[in-house]
């Protein structure tokens, strides 16, 4: 009789303090649309670069935010090849007004994320950074115990000093059944409370997209999943379009034809969403990236094709995805005939002019490193993917893709440009 | 500096490791009590050993484990076969079952979600408790409230609920276990026909 009225207190006690901390929750919240940009009328300002520099390494799933300063801090990882124990997590800072980016530092490796995690970690992949409410800079980054990035979770560490100095690694969970598998790559977004949406995905099993919401200490207080398993919907990307509306760009993996992104939206601030449809652009099984530009349009950098990542695009729609334009073809290896190394040296001239006119020697490392990956195999494989687009408060963008594995690339273009390309490509 | 979650998190694993490690014949032969045979290995498991402990490298795998894993672990290590050990198995399997297909995508719904601190899935705890304490369960209902004041004071990395109140390695066994006593219940009427 006792031991049933201390366990009656016990209950109490437990579910008394478990109301309590479910009241403390942030509620609902709405979406933050993209604030209007004062964009100074400009000539028209595209260049390219590479914002890697290291050569004879694989390079892969490079994101970027803009730094308090106004300049551009990029991540990306690199090692001997994608999934391998050696791979690290770069970074490096692009200076807009001297059009030159920083030394390339790493920021994160699988021993230092072991370590301050305190647990085993096999291997570390996709950075994607986000700036929360109050200003801190986080990195969220997927990191594997065991298999492959079916088996992924993310980590978070947090920087005070814009990303000079980074904060021990914490673990976000998850999922339940041993926090497999989410995995980041499309850009973060600040709800109105000032909580913070991440987009994120699961492969294992089945896969789908998902949205996490974190609260201002990067703990996890949501999850929802966008779309079923064996939907084939990964890599969400959110646009939003005002506080209630938002709509959600996804890679396909599914087997349907035309292979095509999908889309899913919302016009309750995300409680409810549709679900997911075939979009208008093309999708071959690759990342996408898109923003909304402050007059509502939408440009997204993708590969617009229906299968191989051997040409990449800058698209914008003006009747929020019903319809697509493209601006600007960036890349394109499509069915070329012509012998593969004039092919890379003129790749690699046309990337970087830096490069292009570098010493002979420093060129020919350059156009070694590229062979040595786009001749792998005795092939002529191309790969431009995983493009991260942003906007900046000055109005500029930037987009970063990886050019063949070898090198991130950067484009960095203004409105202005955008608006000459559409004219010129008029009918 | 190592988090309070970090500690909670590789002690758990430690005590798991204790407990199974201290039931190995090789082990076990060693004359001295059983909860200095787990205390040892314990420490064993958390010493690290080029950077990270055994418990660590383990803990890459198997995750947190949940508060019913470490009741039934401390169960085990008292060597009482409580007699409402059988229903608490019977739960884990359920909420496994009800859990961990959907949460990996089958379907649309996730019952994780459910996890996250909502009024609505704690009532439904709460309502589950207090039939269990009804019926005379008490080790349900000490499992339940010890995990949901895990939950409440933040004793894991996790923020969900689901993860206190399961994981993986308690489902499979107790899946495991309510097989092999199915099983064995089936002999029993076949032989007695």
């Amino acid at each position: 009789m006792r031991r049933n009225r201390a366990l009656l207190i016990l209950l109490a006690v437990a579910f008394g303090a478990a109301f309590l901390k479910a009241g403390s929750f942030p509620g609902v919240a709405a979406f933050v649309p993209a604030p209007a940009t004062h964009i100074a009328a400009t000539t028209a300002h595209v260049e390219s670069r590479f914002a890697s520099s290291k050569l004879h390494t694989q390079v892969h799933a490079a994101s970027a935010i803009e730094l308090k300063d106004g300049t551009v801090r990029a991540f990306w990882f690199s090692g001997s090849r994608e999934g391998a124990a050696d791979v690290t997590i770069h970074s490096a800072v692009f200076d807009p007004q001297l059009g030159r980016w920083g030394k390339e530092t790493v920021v994160a490796s699988r021993e230092s994320t072991q370590h301050g995690l305190h647990r085993y970690v096999s291997k570390v992949g996709n950075p994607v950074p986000a700036r929360t409410a109050d200003g801190r800079l986080w990195l969220y980054y997927v990191t594997v115990s065991l298999g492959g990035w079916a088996g992924s979770s993310i980590t978070a560490i947090s920087s005070d000093d814009e990303g000079l100095s980074w904060s021990a690694p914490r673990r976000l969970i998850t999922s339940p059944f041993a926090n497999i598998s989410t995995l980041v790559k499309g850009a973060p977004f600040l709800y109105a409370d000032g909580t913070l949406g991440l987009p994120v995905y699961h492969e294992s099993f089945s896969k789908f997209a998902e949205l996490l919401r974190l609260d201002r200490h990067g703990t996890v207080i949501d999850k929802q999943r966008l779309a079923a398993g064996g939907q084939g919907s990964l890599q969400p990307v959110l646009l939003v379009q005002d506080a209630q509306r938002a709509t959600v760009l996804t890679r396909y993996s599914g087997s349907e034809a035309p292979r095509r992104a999908r889309t899913m939206s919302t016009q309750d601030g995300g409680q409810h969403w549709s679900a997911p449809v075939a979009s208008a652009l093309p999708n071959p099984d690759a990342a996408l990236s898109a923003v909304v530009l402050a007059d509502g349009r939408w440009l997204a950098a993708l590969n617009n094709q229906q299968a191989g990542r051997d040409s990449l695009s800058l698209m914008l729609s003006a009747d929020q995805g019903a319809s697509w334009r493209v601006v600007q073809v960036l890349e394109d290896q499509r069915g070329q005939a012509a012998a593969c190394e004039p092919r890379i040296d003129a790749a690699l001239r046309q990337s970087d002019l830096a490069v292009a006119h570098a010493a002979p020697e420093v060129y020919a490392g350059y156009r070694d490193s590229a062979r040595v990956k786009v001749q792998s195999g005795g092939a002529c494989n191309f790969e431009f993917s995983y493009p991260y687009l942003i906007q900046t408060r000055a109005g500029d963008f930037h987009l970063l893709y990886t050019w063949n594995r070898v090198f991130i690339k950067h484009l960095h273009f203004d409105t202005a440009w955008i608006e000459q390309r559409l004219r010129e490509a008029a009918p | 500096m190592m988090a309070y979650t970090d500690l909670t998190g590789l002690a758990g694993v430690a005590f798991a490791l204790g407990v199974m490690l201290s039931r190995l014949p090789l082990i076990s032969r060693f004359a001295v009590a059983r909860s200095w045979l787990v205390a040892g290995i314990m420490a064993l498991a958390l010493l690290p050993v080029s950077d990270l402990s055994l418990a660590g490298y383990v803990r890459g795998v198997s995750g947190d484990l949940s508060v019913t894993s470490l009741l039934l672990l401390g169960l085990t290590l008292l060597s009482r076969a409580h007699p409402q050990r059988q229903g608490l198995l019977l739960l884990v399997a359920g909420a496994a079952l009800a859990l961990y297909p959907a949460a990996m995508g089958l379907g649309s719904f996730d019952p994780y979600r459910l996890g996250y601190g909502g009024y609505a899935a704690l009532a439904a705890l709460l309502l589950l408790a207090l039939w269990h304490w009804v019926r005379g369960n008490g080790l349900i209902v000490l499992g339940l409230a010890l995990a949901v004041s895990a939950w409440a004071l933040g004793g894991y990395e996790s923020a969900n609920l689901w993860d206190y109140l399961i994981d993986p390695w308690v489902a499979i066994h107790a899946l495991f276990a309510l097989g092999r006593a199915g099983l064995a219940a089936l002999k029993r009427r076949g032989g007695a026909r």
